[in-house]
This record gives C-alpha cells, structure tokens and sequence, in this order.
C-alpha cells in the first residue's frame, strides 16, 4: 500500500517529462547542408541502431528512475495487517495490557523488567497513529484495572500514566486481562483493533495458556495482538514464601515464635541465607540463618518477636535483597492481645475437681503456678453445659466444649453468630455425645463441624491396647511444631477409644472456602493430626469468621493419655487456642490483590476509615485513603480492595474513640517462580499474535509501524533511484563519447 | 573583372613564384628522369659550364674557351619545356559546402577556395610560360579555357572560373577520363576537388592520365568541418549533392565518421602514391599561400636532388 499515494501519481506523471523532453528534443535540432554526406550516411547506418537503442535505454532509465522517485515519496510499504485508509495510516483503537505482577520487579541490575515493560508500553503507544485511541489496562492476577479503562485519544496521557504506572506485588494471570482487553476492544468497534500485552516470560501468568490462546485465536480477525515480553530469564531466586505465628495466642509481652518460610526459586542451592524478623518496621528483634536450600525447595527457620502494646502489629520476615525484590520480605498483620478469655463447657463436670471434664484443658490453659494465674494471660472460665444456653459466648475468644451431650437451637443459633464474628470452638467428645445431634445437626445442617463421629472405636478399660498420633510430616499448622521433634518432643499418647471423624468433604480437592445455605463462608475440613492408622484424631474447618475445631477423643483421661501428658497436651491446646485466636486475624491478612473486609462493631456504620498503603508516610494525609464503613449484607463492613501492594496497611477509623487496625497483604509466593514460558508455547502463541522478545536497544515503535503498515520501502526505492541516476549519469556520458 | 577578385591572393603569388621557379626545374627533372625528353640537345639557353670528362659529347665543347684559355669545358643548357599543365577544378554542388569564415569572417566554400588555387597556379604557371588549360567540372567539363601560354590569358582563365557556378553532380572519373583521351601531349593535370566520388573510378581516371606519361597532381579540398566534424547536440544534415536527410546526434558518431574519412583519403593516398601521383589534402582553413608553398617546397625538397 501507499502511504502517499497521490505522489505516487505524481510520479506516474512525471515519468511522461523524460518522455516529453525526448520528443521535443527530437523535434529540436540544427540544420547543415552538408557535403560529406557519404561518410556520415556510412556512420549513421553504422551507428543509429546503436543510439536508438541507447536512447531508448536512456528514456527507460529516466522513466524508470522519475517513477521510483514519485513512488518513493508515496512512501510504499510491504503490507502485513490491518486495513489501512487511502489517506494516512488508519486510526487504531489499543489496548496496552501491562503487567504489573511482582515478578515484573526482577531486574538485571540496571532496570526492572517493569521498567522496560514501561518503556515497551511506551513506545507501542508513541507508534499508535495520530487519531488513534488507547486503552491501558495492567495485567495480574485478578480483575484488571487500570488508569485507562476506556480508550482515550489522549495519547500523551496514555504515556504519561504508564510512565506513573506503579507495581504491584500480585501475581500473574494474564487471561482475565486478555479477556478484559479483547472485551473492551469489542466494544469500540474501530476498523482497526490492537491489543498488546506487554509481560514477562513468566510461565505463570501463562497458566490458563489454551484459554489466551483461544480467545486470541477467536478474536484473530478482528484484533491484531502484539505480545511483547520483555526481561531476561533469571535463575536465581529467594523469596519468603510463608510467614505465620507458629506459638499459641499473640499475647502482649511474651515471646512469640514465627515459622518463616524461605524457598529457593532458583536452579541452583543456597547457602547461607540471613533472616531477619522485625515487629513494626522497627530494629529487628531476632535473626537467624539457613544453612542451604536446595534448589526448588523450601526451609523453615523460627524467629522470635515480642510485641510491647496490645492492637495490631506488622511482623515482617526479611532477606537480603536479590534480583527479585518483591518477594523478599513478608509481612503479616498480629493482633497483641493482652489476655485471652476462655470459656469451658463442662458436660461432664462431676464432683469438680480432677472428675471434672475440663479438669485437663482449665491446667493445660493455665500451666502456671496457682498464686500467678490471676496474672496469666489466659482468663478460663468454667460453666457447666446446662448454663451454655443462657451463657454469652461473645466476650470469649475461645469456647471449649467437653463431652456436651446435645445442644439446644438457641445455643446453636449463638454458636452461629459467635463463629461468624470470629469465635472459636472445640469440640472434644466423649461417652455423653449424641452423636446424631453431632452429625446431623451440628455438622450436616450447619456445617460448624469439619467431621461426623462415626462409631467409637476401642476400649477405654484396657491400658493395653491403645492407637497413637502420628510422629511425622505434620502438615496442618496447629501440629506443624512437631514435625522438629528436638524442639517440640514427640506426641507419644495412649488413644484407648476414639469416635472414628469422618471429614465432610475432601480435604485435598475442592475450593477453600464454599459458602453454605446461609451464605457463611465454610472452610474446607482440614486434618490436624491423625492416628498412626492414618485415621483422623483432629481436624478443623474455618466457619465464618470463627474456627471449629473437633477431636476424635476425650478431654480428660477417660478415652487417651492425654491430659497426662502435658508436655504434650499444653503445647497442643496453647497451638489450638492459638489459631482459634489467629482465626481473627486471618480476617487482617489478606493476598495482594483480595478484598481487605472487617466485621466492625454496629456503631461504627457510616463512620470514616482512612488507609495507609504499605510505605507511604503515615503523616501524609494525602497517602491516607478514606473509605467508609457500610452495611454489607446487615454486616458492618470496611472493605477496601485495592491491596495490589505487599506489606501493613495501616487504618484509622475516626470514631469517638478512634480505633486503629493493621492489616496486611502477602503476595501469593508463586509469583516468585521464575519458570520461563516454553519454547513450544511462544511458538504456539505466534501463530495468533506476533511476538516480540523485546530488547531495551530494540526501537519497538519501528517495529510495531512496520508490522501494522508493513516495511517501509522508500529507503530502498530511494537507493535504487540513486543507483540509478548514478547509471544513468555514467550510461549518458558513455554513450555520449563520440564513437 | 569584380568576380575575379580575391581569386589571385597577392601574398599567395608572392610567395608561390619564387617557389614556382624551382618547380619548373623540378617538373623538368622528373620529367628527364622518367621519360627521354624530346628536346634534348636543342638547348636553347645556357645555364653553365662543366669541366669535359672522357666520353662527352664533343659538340658541347665550348671551342671558344678552349681557344682562349686551352681548356676543355662543356656547355651546359636550360632545357626549355613548354609543357602544358591542365588544371581541373571539381565544380560539383558538394563543392559549394563551406563552415567558417577564412581568412577574414567570410565563409569560404570548397569551391571558392579552389578556385582561388586554380587561379594562382595557372598564373604560376602561365608566368613561367608554360602553357595551361583551365577547365571546371561536374558531371563532364562544364567550363574549359584552352591551353594558352599568353600570361594575359589568366584574365580568361580567372574570368571563366570566377563565373562557374555549380549546379550538377561530380563524376571526377568521367571527366579524368575524358581528358585523359585529349591529352596529347605529356603533361601535368592538377585535380582540385573534394574527391566526393567513387575513389576506385577515380582512380583509375588518374591512372589513365598517367598512362599517358603525363604527371597528376592531386589537391583533396576539405572543409575544416569535414575534416573535424565538430558538430553536436541534434542536428540534421542535408545533403548537397543528394537530396537526402539524416538526422543525428553527430557528437556520438563523430568517431566513427573521422574513421571513415581517414580510410578514405587512406585509400586515396595509397592509390595516388601507387601511381606516382602527389596527393595533397587540403583544407580550407588554413592560408592558401601557406598550402600551396608548402607543397611547392615539398617538391623542391623531394625531387631536386
């Protein structure tokens, strides 16, 4: 096609001047009466054949050369795509998906790959023709949003928001913004379309690969789709893959152990990889290091921090800096309680005493001497089962309900809402359970248990035949401790009888979390310890807000050993009061990228929240976010979603009593995966886009022009034009020489 | 008597007489050398004397200086010739081509420029009393003044050549031919002419004459332009003789248009040298005194010795 193309008649039209002057020269001559007519006509006839045939040589040259000339300034080009207007390149409506994943922060040394994504995205907009209209998305892991959800003809603007683009700490998954980008396309029905997808070659935002490369193939027609992947592969990668309070509850003022958790992303072993942990951004408060990670692999390493004042805490698990910064540190949001109140539920209370049911838990909860428990941070209260209906569950942080034989609607109904604002429950049975109330009512009906008691196995008469726990790979968090038995012991107890727990619904498979007829958010069950036979001896499932946890066995001595072994009985209720504890938290820590929701009190609807992002200046007013606190489904809530960054958010909620919280966002650790995209897979994704491996050195702008218009040709028509002038001139003044 | 005006170039006669004396010596000994010359011994004027040597004709003795003085010399002689020179001038139409302006901004044609030659060498000649005869041709003889040893015939002569004015074709052999068969008597021809016509016939025109034993002298007139070509840009040539028209650009063919014209006075040189006849090109730029005591000293050069 021509860019020009009235030039290029203009050039047609100038190839008739040689023409002209041609003829008119023939026309233009001198008349000699001559007399040596013989040797001229002996000449000529020698000669003419050749001069005409020079001439017309000459004549073709000139031609030739004009209409080169006149094509050259039509500026020709070898087309490859998109429908292209007589006048001018046509107007182009883009969408520039730019990735902002974290793993888009791993530099080389002098620029990050977002850098040059941002250059790339840069250019692709500079090389947008005038008239043409733009829409910037970026491209993670969830619903992509973007400065320029529609497309604006303010280039400029474009440009300058991607310079402003910021990165994010959330993973990749290119689909959706592919998705995104080929709807809103869709909807501006322009004649040309373009889509971009500036990325790295992270083989993770390519998971859902056949749906992108669908959708692409589908939309091929209509939408051209530049894929521009930009970084170097890396092989060298640590990162902070998990973070968690491995101690019971986050008490004020007692040293608390964090599991930080270092995998080595790389393809080759680490040694000696310093960590440090630090409780609001302060001196860190302890530190330690791993010997070696093999590659692919991840380590464990505990930590200590303390916290000084109660409210929420950010503890931040930190390596020395690699090529990819982001996944570096981890930071959670800890909720310092100052004590923790715990309700027991006897329903086998007997004499009191050590005939009490709860005899074992109220001194597992209180391992201290008698004069110092008023100051112990475990507040325990003990009710028998019959007060459990008339009993106000809110102010406990924990319920332990020991051999309750049935449980009346109301107390039901307020285990509902004592779990959804955050509560804990545990269930131990026993000889007085009515296991069908258990299952049918309590476990299938409302789901607050993560198994059904099957039939109770084993004799609790006889010493001699008992089940032990399992003493290896403890998965679940709660029993995690155990899995370094030189720090833990081992968990060597007697089970005699134990109800066989039969989980409702797989523990492997399946969502997190699924929601219930009443709309409660039920976590999957989960197993917490198991029998040596691999039967479950403890499991749990999140149940609103709220934790339920249900053993297999009795709290006191009647079914196992347990109780009589508090090396092992303290250190798994402190773990289990712990995460019924921490299940509140859970609330304040969040994924990058997932919605930020807290259950605030009735009163403060309505009331203002201003946020903090991770990093900015708490004094800054400006870096502060206000949002408000609204009724979600007669639900007080404070949402806020835009957590793209990793690290504390801090809020204030301005009330009466200003209330300030910490929360967290941890970026999802696969993101730290470097695996590169496939040969096979680019090649794959060739046929329906065109991409391009982009080097900072590349001019991408060129490129892209040349693709949407094709390889501009005048250079060459212009060389050839030369080359033939430069002939011509020889030709002429060869031909000229007298012969 | 204004038409023959400038046909008899003062300067050119100046210097071709002097010239011209030695020329008659010249003409003479060639003559001797190659032919027995009739009028031997009926020498009429003295030119010398010669110590006698064994086996002289004693006629020659001159008795008078052997009485006087007792010695033996002979008597030499100027063997007086009254050979007739006929000078033949090409009036053909392609004599008429003339470029640039000589000597003087006036263009002179081939035609002109020999006329004035054949004028001057008639003078020269009919000075030396000689006798000449005087013709212009084309086709055949057109104008012919008959041989005549009166100097005051050159008025005839430069009468009939002043008034002849080309009009036909050249046929050089016809005419070379023709004469050829008049010439009775030994003597020079002199050819002025441009040669424009088969050099074969031409040729053997010249041959004929020679037959006869008469000497041939030929003058090859040439414009400068036909010797140079020096035209360019588009030009289209008209022929002269023929009614023809080419056009072309001669810048391109000029090379190979010297090659032909060079081969062809070659080949004219060559027959003329074959058969002992002086061929003189001439061109019409340069001085006709200049031409003319050139070749005169170069029959002095060559043939005196």
């Amino acid at each position: 096609m021509l860019l020009n193309p009235l030039l290029a008649w203009l050039g047609v039209a100038a190839v008739s001047v040689p023409i002209l002057i041609h003829l008119l020269n023939k026309r233009k001559f001198d008349r000699v009466v001559w007399a040596a007519m013989r040797f001229l006509r002996v000449s000529v006839e020698q000669n003419q054949r050749r001069i005409r045939i020079e001439d017309m040589l000459l004549l073709a040259l000139r031609c030739l050369l004009l209409l080169l000339l006149g094509l050259a300034l039509a500026r020709p080009v070898a087309r490859s795509f998109a429908a292209g207007g007589w006048f001018g390149q046509t107007k182009v409506t883009a969408v520039v998906l730019l990735d902002n994943s974290y793993s888009m922060s791993a530099t080389d040394g002098a620029k990050s790959r977002f850098q040059m994504a941002q250059d790339a995205a840069d250019q692709v907009v500079s090389a947008l023709p005038t008239g043409s209209s733009v829409s910037v998305l970026f491209a993670s892991d969830n619903v992509p949003t973007g400065p320029i959800p529609e497309p604006t003809f303010d280039l400029s603007l474009a440009r300058r928001l991607i310079r402003d683009a910021r990165i994010s700490d959330r993973a990749t998954n290119l689909f959706p913004a592919v998705k995104k980008g080929l709807e809103t396309l869709d909807k501006n029905a322009a004649p040309a379309r373009e889509l971009y997808l500036v990325t790295d070659t992270q083989a993770l935002g390519w998971k859902q690969f056949g749906d992108i490369r669908q959708s692409l193939e589908t939309a091929r027609k209509d939408v051209h789709t530049h894929v521009v992947l930009v970084g170097s592969p890396e092989t060298q990668n640590i990162g902070v893959s998990d973070l968690r309070l491995l101690s019971g509850p986050a008490v004020v003022g007692y040293p608390l152990r964090f599991e930080v958790q270092l995998t080595n992303y790389g393809r080759t072993e680490v040694r000696d990889v310093r960590v440090k942990i630090r409780v609001d951004g302060e001196q860190p408060s302890d530190e330690g290091s791993i010997d070696a990670i093999p590659a692919g692999s991840s380590k464990s390493l505990l930590l200590f921090a303390k916290f000084k004042n109660e409210g929420g805490h950010a503890v931040t698990a930190e390596i020395d800096h690699d090529h990819l910064p982001a996944d570096d540190s981890r930071t959670i949001a800890v909720r310092a309680l100052s004590q923790v109140r715990i309700l027991l539920v006897d329903g086998e209370p007997g004499a009191g005493g050590r005939e009490a049911e709860t005899f074992y838990l109220k001194n597992a909860l209180l391992p201290v001497p008698r004069a110092e428990v008023d100051q112990y941070y475990n507040k325990v209260t003990v009710i028998p089962a019959q007060e459990l209906d008339t009993a106000k569950l809110d102010p406990y942080d924990a319920v332990f309900l020991a051999n309750v034989t049935d449980f009346t609607p109301s107390t039901i109904d307020a285990f509902a809402d004592y779990l959804k604002r955050g509560g804990g429950l545990v269930f131990f049975p026993g000889e007085n359970c009515q296991a069908n109330q258990y299952n049918n009512v309590l476990a299938r009906k409302f789901q607050f248990l993560p198994a059904t008691l099957d039939e109770a196995r084993g004799d609790a008469s006889r010493d001699d035949q008992f089940v032990l726990l399992q003493d290896k790979n403890f998965e679940h968090p709660i029993a995690r401790l155990w899995n370094d038995p030189a720090s833990s012991g081992t968990l060597n107890v007697h089970f005699y009888r134990m109800f066989d727990l039969v989980p409702l619904g797989d523990e492997k498979q399946g969502p997190d979390v699924t929601k219930n007829a009443q709309g409660v958010e039920v976590g999957r069950p989960r197993t917490v310890l198991r029998f040596q036979d691999g039967k479950p001896a403890m499991m749990e499932r999140t149940w609103g807000a709220g934790r339920v946890v249900l053993f297999a066995s009795t709290a006191d001595t009647a079914w196992n050993d347990l109780g009589a072994r508090p090396n092992v009985f303290i250190p798994l209720v402190h773990r289990t009061l712990g995460a019924l504890v921490e299940r509140q938290d859970d609330a304040l820590n969040v994924k990058v990228g997932e919605r930020f929701a807290w259950r605030a009190d009735g009163r403060l609807i309505g009331k203002e929240a201003l946020i903090t992002r991770p990093g900015a200046n708490l004094g800054d007013p400006t870096a502060a976010e206000p949002r408000r606190i609204g009724l979600v489904n007669n639900t007080p809530l404070l949402t806020y979603d835009d957590t793209s960054y990793a690290g504390a958010y801090q809020v204030k909620i301005t009330a009466e009593e200003p209330i300030s919280l910490t929360f967290a966002a941890q970026p999802d650790p696969d993101e730290s995966r470097l695996e590169e995209l496939a040969d096979g897979q680019v090649s794959e994704l060739s046929k329906v886009a065109d991409v391009t491996r982009w080097q900072a050195t590349q001019n991408l702008s060129d490129l892209i022009q040349k693709k949407r218009v094709g390889t501009e040709l005048w250079k060459y028509l212009a060389f050839i034009a030369l080359a033939l002038a430069t002939m011509e001139t020889i030709l002429a003044h060869f031909f000229s020489k007298a012969k | 008597m204004a038409r023959q005006a400038g046909l008899l170039d003062p300067e050119t006669i100046n210097r071709a007489e002097a010239l011209g004396l030695h020329a008659r010596y010249v003409v003479e000994g060639y003559m001797a050398g190659e032919h027995k010359s009739p009028f031997r011994g009926f020498a009429i004027e003295f030119t010398q004397h010669r110590e006698y040597v064994p086996g002289d004709d004693i006629r020659h003795l001159d008795w008078k200086v052997l009485g006087r003085t007792d010695r033996y010399y002979l008597k030499q002689y100027e063997q007086e010739t009254n050979y007739v020179a006929h000078v033949v001038l090409d009036g053909s139409e392609s004599m008429k081509y003339g470029s640039i302006g000589r000597p003087h901004g006036a263009t002179v044609t081939k035609l002109q420029y020999g006329k004035m030659l054949a004028a001057c060498l008639s003078y020269l000649i009919l000075h030396q009393r000689d006798a000449v005869a005087v013709g212009v041709f084309d086709t055949a003889m057109k104008s012919f003044v008959p041989r005549t040893g009166n100097l005051a015939s050159i008025h005839n002569i430069m009468n009939a050549l002043a008034s002849f004015e080309p009009r036909e074709q050249t046929n050089i052999a016809n005419v070379l031919h023709t004469l050829a068969g008049q010439i009775r008597r030994k003597g020079i021809t002199i050819l002025i002419s441009d040669l424009f016509d088969d050099e074969e016939r031409i040729l053997d025109g010249i041959q004929h004459l020679r037959f006869g034993g008469g000497e041939v002298i030929v003058f090859h007139v040439m414009d400068p332009y036909e010797l140079e070509f020096p035209f360019s840009g588009m030009v289209e040539f008209e022929g002269l003789e023929m009614p023809e028209k080419i056009l072309t650009r001669p810048r391109e063919i000029r090379k190979s248009y010297l090659r032909e014209v060079a081969s062809f006075r070659a080949r004219v040189r060559e027959g003329c040298e074959r058969q002992n006849t002086h061929y003189q090109l001439v061109n019409t730029s340069h001085p006709l005194h200049e031409m003319l005591s050139g070749y005169l000293a170069f029959r002095l050069r060559t043939h005196t010795r």
